[in-house]
């Protein structure tokens, strides 16, 4: 489908000419910027940064930012600097289902607040796996492997999920030095494809984000399917994120923003922020995971 | 409510209803050519009471008994008077001559007093001369390029085709050829439309003041007008091009009765450049290599009178681009053949039956049909030791109508003139479907597929009825009402829209007119907002997307300058709702998911002034349009809901369009065009994001902080055509060279803008810069044309 696209800008391409032009782009001055998501795994982190004139190079770090923390209203943490604009904190790590604020303030540019929640962990309660044919938009078939992803919604609230289908792939090698083998093992997102009428947003190299509006407090059985290549026994671990509204709407937006700017064909599209007085993101998730082995078709002989 | 229409109805006719009264009725036609021509004015030149010719060169008019000077006029042509004693009912037919040069100030009288005196406002029609001698882009006469001069109409992007009509979409035009709506008028991505102007009759855009006969669309009518063909003698005219051929033939198969008009045009890029696609697939050691472009266009029409009452019309449009590429390859135990196909085009036919039922009564039954269709897909043969594997897959999409339609002129007296009908139209609509197969001498692991969205069926109907009325001498209105509705899986839409304007005659130069229409549109086009592709999907409403609606409200004046020259100053007002347009992010070319959820809806505005200053006739022809305009948008989910202009909001709009005859041998046409800037976003702050990645591990990078959506403005569009014209007698007939130059003075206009880095090797240093790019430079065209 998309040839036809070639085509037009192959025909732009060898008739256009180029030139730079000088817009006047007005400089509003610098914004505070604040980035954090936060979990109930970790200490809460916060990053710093300057933003920059569109046409400069130079975002920089914060580093004499006064970086508080609220939890329900009630101041609980003065975050110390760390290094590279990243404050952490020093007390307790954040508990599920409670509110938090950051309030920064930075020296000659004021004051940024921003406020999210923390999600409760949404549990997997099993997955199923089949084994289905499929057929590209060229006509090839190639097999894959689908995934049934079943848990309960809360219905209390609106809530918002990523699903991170990933490999855990286990590496091994020699360490001459200490003449012993040392294995690591390392995450990495899947290819992979859905159809669920729940799906918001295929974040190709993230996951796949979707809402309940469609189950609000019911079971569910999110459906994805991933490339069925498994020479080696595998281990396919699944992240069920139950994410915070703020960080939902940010990647549905974050995304979409970088496919825009390199397509000069889309409209440009704002990234969501929830930062008052500045720009950025605060955002919570849970974390369910779940995790399935897929025996390999690899024969060692 | 009766009673008070009939009231009114005796007052209106009370010299009627007490004086003897006969009807002259008949055709206004072209003596050369028996062309019927529209709008031509008759009147009494004593009473000053008369009437207009239709769209079928139909006039009638109801006088009291006694003498009468009859008028008939028409711009560009010597008028004709006729001394009648009227004392009995007549029908006359009436031939005139035409004479641009001849009886220059007699002709243009007319034409300019008819503009004054009229009810309908925001209405402008160009003659298709003027549009003929223009300087284009690369030589092709282009109507569309031409209407894109007016005041209130926008082009959109650099060289498109696209009509944006006083803040409305691409898609709220309602585009005829011969009364069948056309849904693609491009050609070439939209930088040529599919009007072949040999073809053409006239051509008249209305923007606002819509008449109750018109519906369907919220922004504005372009009605072309086909030739009929010419009954007296066999006529050609064509001409070669840079790019395209075309030819025309028109002529009488029974003279007086029957006539026929075709005109036909293609492109050749294609073929020229088969002699370097040879050298290539030599060099590459394939077989066969064929790849190209073209697009064809082929306009018929034949008419025919049964009698003076009775005539029938069938015309008929296809136009095809097709982008196309072949490659065969073969060994020795192999052979392979790659093809890839993308077609788009239109089909319009009209099979149209003129009947007079009374000399007050014309009566019009039409039959149409118009398909767009657009196609793409990709084919691959492969043998290999007597085993062939063959797989294919299509995309393709498009719009049908079948419709049917009766309208009907009535004309009781010279102070009414009512028209009323109705029409139904059905729509299927494809809003994408692929097709699959693979084939192999494998039978068992043999597709043929179809998969993607489902038809859409719709049923459209409406009726109207309409009266021109004269309330006083000074006073005169045009009172409708369209009905209309629609019908979508099991979801019926109505619609009753009234249509109201008026004009007071301050003086026989000066006269003030105002509108208020509402209009409502049932389909949509889904379109990406910078170009016009083909791939643009023609969708209707559903039970969940509302049909557009809209109120216009326009106030103006024209004044007669001079006998050959009018200004008119028009402002409006216009409210649009249930906009659609693509999600933010929404790609424009997957498949993958359902149309209805790729959509926002919205709202919008538009309001500005314009003003006109035109001369159709004489040795100096052409006008000075300027607009000054506002048009905003506002979608809940897109920009966060914060309103925003429209990407073709455009402030200030100039254009200057001249043609001039030096002789009959030289004539020579300018344009010059100014517009600000398109709208545009820019990022103006650069800022550090961040993520979870895999792993909770964190990592950054740049976001653009916009302010706001199209918060900026390209740099200001600028540009000058140039063309002369050189005519010569021959004994065959008449030849002409047409140079043209695009672009003179080779301003470089943004088509769009984006940022990038710039390294500077000298310090070593990588700026970012924002960079343009422009599509056309100066071009040089020339033209041969004949006609015999």
């Amino acid at each position: 489908m998309n040839r036809h696209y070639l085509v037009l800008t192959l025909l732009i391409v060898l008739i256009a000419c180029e030139k730079t032009v000088y817009i006047d782009i007005p400089d509003k001055g610098r914004m505070i910027t604040v980035n954090s998501l936060f979990n109930p795994d970790s200490l809460l982190k916060v990053n710093v940064s300057k933003s920059c004139y569109i046409l400069d190079n130079d975002i920089q770090a914060i580093e004499n930012a006064t970086v508080e923390i609220y939890e329900n209203g009630n101041l609980i943490n003065t975050l110390p600097y760390l290094n590279n604009g990243w404050y952490k904190s020093t007390i307790q790590k954040p508990t599920s289902g409670d509110a938090y604020k950051i309030k920064v303030t930075v020296p000659d540019m004021g004051t940024a607040e921003t406020e999210s929640y923390l999600p409760h962990k949404t549990n997997i309660i099993s997955i199923d796996t089949a084994s289905v044919m499929r057929t590209d938009i060229d006509g090839y078939r190639y097999e894959q492997m689908e995934f049934r992803v079943k848990f309960k919604d809360n219905p209390d609230k609106n809530n918002y999920y990523l699903l991170e289908p990933n490999r855990i792939n286990i590496y091994t090698y020699d360490d001459y030095e200490r003449d012993t083998i040392i294995s690591d093992t390392l995450q990495y997102i899947m290819d992979f494809e859905s159809n669920d009428p729940s799906v918001v947003e295929h974040l190709w190299w993230k996951g796949l984000l979707f809402n309940d509006n469609l189950f609000n407090g019911n079971t569910y059985e999110f459906v994805f399917s991933v490339g069925k290549h498994f020479y080696d026994t595998t281990s396919i671990c699944i992240n069920l994120k139950s994410i915070s509204e703020g960080y939902f709407k940010y990647l549905a937006t974050c995304y979409k923003h970088m496919d825009a700017n390199w397509d000069p064909f889309m409209e440009k599209i704002s990234v969501y922020s929830n930062v008052e007085g500045g720009v950025g993101i605060f955002g919570g998730y849970s974390v369910a995971t779940d995790t399935i082995v897929v025996y390999g078709e690899r024969i060692y002989r | 409510m009766k009673r008070l229409l009939f009231i009114l109805c005796l007052i209106l006719n009370t010299s009627y209803l007490f004086a003897q009264v006969h009807t002259i009725s008949g055709f206004v036609e072209d003596a050369n050519s028996g062309e019927k021509l529209i709008n031509a004015n008759i009147y009494d030149s004593k009473t000053l009471k008369g009437t207009i010719s239709n769209n079928y060169g139909f006039y009638s008019l109801t006088l009291p008994e006694g003498e009468i000077e009859l008028i008939y006029s028409f711009v560009g042509y010597a008028p004709i008077k006729k001394q009648i004693n009227l004392d009995k009912n007549l029908k006359i037919d009436i031939s005139l001559e035409s004479s641009i040069e001849l009886q220059e100030v007699t002709v243009t009288s007319n034409s300019v007093q008819s503009k004054v005196r009229s009810t309908q406002m925001s209405r402008i029609e160009i003659p298709v001369e003027t549009i003929k001698n223009l300087p284009v882009l690369l030589g092709e006469v282009d109507i569309i390029k031409t209407i894109q001069l007016l005041p209130g109409v926008q082009s959109g992007s650099e060289g498109a085709s696209g009509l944006y009509v006083r803040g409305g979409g691409p898609d709220q035009n309602l585009i005829l050829s011969d009364g069948v709506p056309v849904y693609n008028v491009n050609h070439l991505f939209g930088f040529f439309s599919v009007f072949n102007a040999d073809a053409i009759n006239t051509v008249s855009l209305t923007k606002g003041g819509f008449p109750a006969r018109y519906g369907g669309r919220l922004s504005s009518v372009l009605d072309i007008r086909m030739k009929e063909g010419n009954t007296k003698k066999i006529k050609g005219e064509g001409s070669v091009g840079i790019i395209s051929s075309k030819l025309a033939i028109e002529g009488p198969i029974v003279k007086d009765k029957t006539s026929f008009i075709v005109a036909g045009r293609r492109t050749y890029i294609d073929i020229l450049s088969y002699p370097i696609q040879y050298f290539i697939a030599k060099s590459e050691d394939v077989d066969k290599l064929r790849a190209g472009y073209y697009f064809y266009d082929v306009n018929a029409k034949i008419n025919h009178k049964f009698s003076d009452k009775s005539r029938l019309y069938l015309s008929s449009y296809m136009g095809n681009d097709k982008v196309y590429a072949i490659i065969k390859d073969k060994g020795y135990n192999f052979k392979e053949e790659n093809n890839f196909k993308l077609r788009w085009g239109n089909i319009t036919s009209a099979l149209r039956w003129n009947y007079i039922l009374s000399n007050k009564l014309f009566s019009n039954t039409t039959l149409t049909y118009s398909r767009f269709k657009f196609l793409t897909g990709v084919e691959s043969i492969y043998e290999e030791d007597d085993k062939k594997n063959e797989y294919g897959i299509d995309y393709s999409s498009g719009i049908y109508d079948w419709a049917v339609k009766i309208d009907f002129d009535y004309m009781p007296d010279p102070n009414n003139y009512i028209r009323f009908g109705l029409n139904n139209t059905y729509h299927t609509f494809n809003p994408g479907i692929n097709t699959f197969r693979v084939l192999s001498d494998d039978s068992a692991s043999d597709i043929d597929t179809t998969f993607g969205n489902k038809n859409i069926y719709a049923n459209e109907f409406y009726l109207y009825v309409e009266d021109d009325i004269k309330l006083s001498s000074k006073i005169k209105s045009n009172i409708g009402v369209h009905y209309s509705n629609f019908s979508v899986k099991g979801k019926l839409y109505h619609s009753l829209e009234p249509r109201f304007s008026i004009r007071y005659l301050y003086n026989e130069k000066l006269s003030f007119k105002a509108a208020a229409t509402k209009m409502t549109q049932y389909i949509h086009l889904l379109t990406n907002s910078t170009l016009n592709m083909p791939t643009d999907l023609w969708v209707p409403v559903t039970d969940t997307i509302n049909p557009l609606r809209s109120w216009q409200y326009a106030a103006g004046a024209v004044y007669a300058l001079t006998d050959k020259i009018d200004v008119s100053i028009e402002g409006f007002y216009k409210n649009m709702h249930n906009l659609i347009e693509y999600k933010e992010g929404a790609s424009y070319f997957s498949t993958g998911d359902k149309w209805e959820n790729k959509i926002e809806i919205g709202k919008g505005w538009s309001y500005g002034a314009e003003f006109l200053v035109k001369k159709d006739i004489g040795k100096t022809t052409g006008w000075i349009g300027y607009t000054l305009s506002w048009s905003e948008r506002k979608f809940e989910n897109i920009g966060f809901g914060k309103t925003f202009p429209y990407k073709y909001d455009r402030r200030h709009d100039i254009s200057i369009v001249v043609t001039h005859k030096f002789n009959d041998k030289i004539d020579v046409g300018l344009t010059w065009v100014y517009g600000t800037g398109n709208a545009t976003t820019l990022g103006i702050e650069r800022y550090a994001s961040l993520e979870g990645s895999l792993g909770g591990n964190l990592h950054m990078f740049d976001i653009e902080y916009f302010e706001n959506r199209n918060g900026f403005r390209m740099p200001s569009y600028h540009r000058l055509d140039a063309g002369v014209n050189l005519h010569k007698e021959k004994k065959w007939g008449k030849r002409t060279w047409s140079f043209g130059l695009y672009n003179a003075y080779n301003r470089q206009n943004p088509f769009f803008l984006y940022f990038t880095h710039e390294n500077n090797y000298q310090n070593d240093q990588n700026k970012k810069v924002m960079k343009q790019l422009s599509l056309f430079p100066v071009i040089p065209s020339v033209c041969y044309k004949f006609e015999f």
